[in-house]
């Protein structure tokens, strides 16, 4: 898995609306940003992280490299999402909690957190 | 002050330690893992190690383990399914192949310092050589074929409840299963074979209804120094085997308060003596007539006494569940604890009883360190 080294800070906006520009390394991949919830981060540390775009099992699991010990909590036994934890890319949830093949393209935004239901 | 007995309570809101500091005084000493639901624990009198087994709303099972009573504890890896086949004999098995809960823990032998048990729900049994580090799954078991005609009882799957390990042969493991019958293993689990004759279940077909593979067991408790003596409370009566569980024999109905109920408490050494939290059935499964009271029988349960000192009188719709009834190594001292956050000990083998609380969360184990039956 390709992190990328400590970025520069961004340019400051020149007019409201335009993008950020954050520089990467001379080389450069498809990059996710994975991020979780609190309350997952409340068992195991797990910072935001930016990993290799692709599916949306190898973009977990790039991202559970940094803690193993988290796959657990975010998948169960099949490998699947677990029935009270929510997936969104891209603000959207991921609703089919066995389709891990999907892909998750490059700039997506992944945030795993814990639903309401499992409360 | 010195602790007399020390008891875990494993309840919906975390691990509660409560303490007898004397004859009448029990006191919560600790809360472990607060707010989190605890699903079994097992306090290894080999090594003196604690586990706890949480069944996390969201985030699934997760099993820990403390050294030093309980102070400081570390998380260790969890038993889980392997991926279920795509085809073949069990790609349409209606059971899901995750581990949902932990529901029985049992240490190996004293010859086997490093071996535990668990089982689980849905009804399989994992092995660990290596004191929880690592699990294995009694593939021998999960995959035999009878347990397609496993069912559910009061929960969506089978579970795998009672867990007994053979002092005299420490390979001889007993579970039992609700809705799957008693299982017996000669050879630490590679094979297994489906006991529990005189058990019948009257409510199914009447062509399965003495078939062993579809009785509910509701829970089975075991005579430590006599392990031939077995306690069996059905979905459908309460029973007695004297030969480890091969054969039973059901035992009168008590006229006062039936025979329904989940929870059941081998002596430790009297095989003689056991205890039963009664239930009204089978619907209602509260205290019979909402009067709380605990069963006991003195005499291989040719006949029992009904026991209500110090147990709410009335309006009391309490469940002892299935763990919720626990004795010391003596036989002497009792807790039982329901699923509404009752608790009640009693220090004469069940005959008074005193409310410790009545505010607890709801208690789904109960285990007193040191205790030769889990």
């Amino acid at each position: 898995m390709l992190r990328p080294a400590a970025r520069r800070a961004p340019r400051k906006l020149e007019k409201p609306g335009k993008p950020r520009v954050f520089f990467l390394p001379a080389y450069s991949f498809a990059v996710v940003n994975v991020e979780f919830a609190a309350s997952l981060q409340r068992y195991k540390p797990c910072p935001a992280q930016m990993v290799q775009a692709g599916s949306l099992a190898t973009v977990l699991s790039q991202a559970f490299e940094a803690e193993p010990g988290l796959q657990h909590y975010v998948l169960d036994d099949q490998g699947h999402i677990r029935k009270h934890v929510a997936v969104f890319i891209n603000g959207a949830m991921h609703q089919q909690r066995q389709l891990m093949e999907i892909a998750v393209a490059d700039n997506a935004k992944v945030l795993v957190i814990q639903c309401l239901t499992g409360g | 002050m010195k602790t007399v007995n020390t008891l875990l309570v494993g309840s919906r809101k975390g691990l509660l330690v409560i303490e007898q500091q004397a004859a009448g005084r029990w006191v919560v000493a600790a809360h472990h893992f607060a707010g989190e639901p605890v699903s079994q624990t097992l306090a290894d009198a080999r090594t003196g190690t604690w586990y706890a087994a949480l069944r996390l709303g969201h985030f699934g099972v997760k099993l820990h383990q403390s050294g030093d009573r309980g102070k400081t504890w570390q998380e260790i890896t969890s038993p889980a399914l392997p991926a279920k086949p795509t085809s073949g004999f069990w790609a349409d098995d209606a059971t899901p192949w995750n581990v949902e809960m932990i529901w029985s823990l049992a240490a190996g032998g004293a010859d086997q310092p490093a071996r535990l048990w668990a089982g689980c729900m849905p009804a399989a049994l994992f092995r660990s050589d290596d004191g929880g580090a690592s699990w294995q799954l009694c593939e021998s078991l999960w995959l035999d074929e009878r347990r397609k005609q496993w069912m559910g009882g009061g929960n969506d799957y089978p579970g795998l409840h009672s867990l007994w390990v053979d002092p005299r042969d420490t390979n001889r493991i007993t579970i039992a299963v609700s809705c799957g019958g008693v299982w017996t293993s000669p050879d630490a689990g590679k094979s297994w074979e489906v006991i529990g004759q005189g058990l019948k279940a009257p409510y199914v077909p009447a062509e399965l209804a003495d078939d062993p593979n579809t009785q509910d067991p509701h829970r089975v408790s075991v005579c430590a120094t006599q392990p031939d003596v077995m306690w069996l409370q059905h979905h459908e009566g309460q029973y007695r085997s004297v030969d480890a569980g091969r054969s039973w024999t059901r035992l009168p109905r008590n006229a006062e308060v039936g025979d329904f109920g989940f929870a059941v408490l081998a002596h430790p050494h009297d095989p003689q003596r056991a205890w039963f939290v009664p239930a009204e059935a089978d619907a209602k499964r509260y205290a019979p007539d909402a009067r709380m009271c605990v069963l006991r029988t003195d005499d291989g349960g040719a006949s029992a006494h009904v026991y209500r000192k110090g147990l709410p009188a009335e309006a009391a719709y309490d469940l002892i569940y299935r763990h919720g009834l626990a004795g010391t190594p003596d036989g002497q001292t009792l807790a039982i604890a329901s699923t509404t956050g009752g608790l009640w000990v009693s220090e004469d083998s069940g005959e008074n009883w005193q409310s410790v609380s009545q505010n607890l969360p709801p208690v789904a184990c109960l285990e007193f360190v040191g205790s030769l039956t889990h």
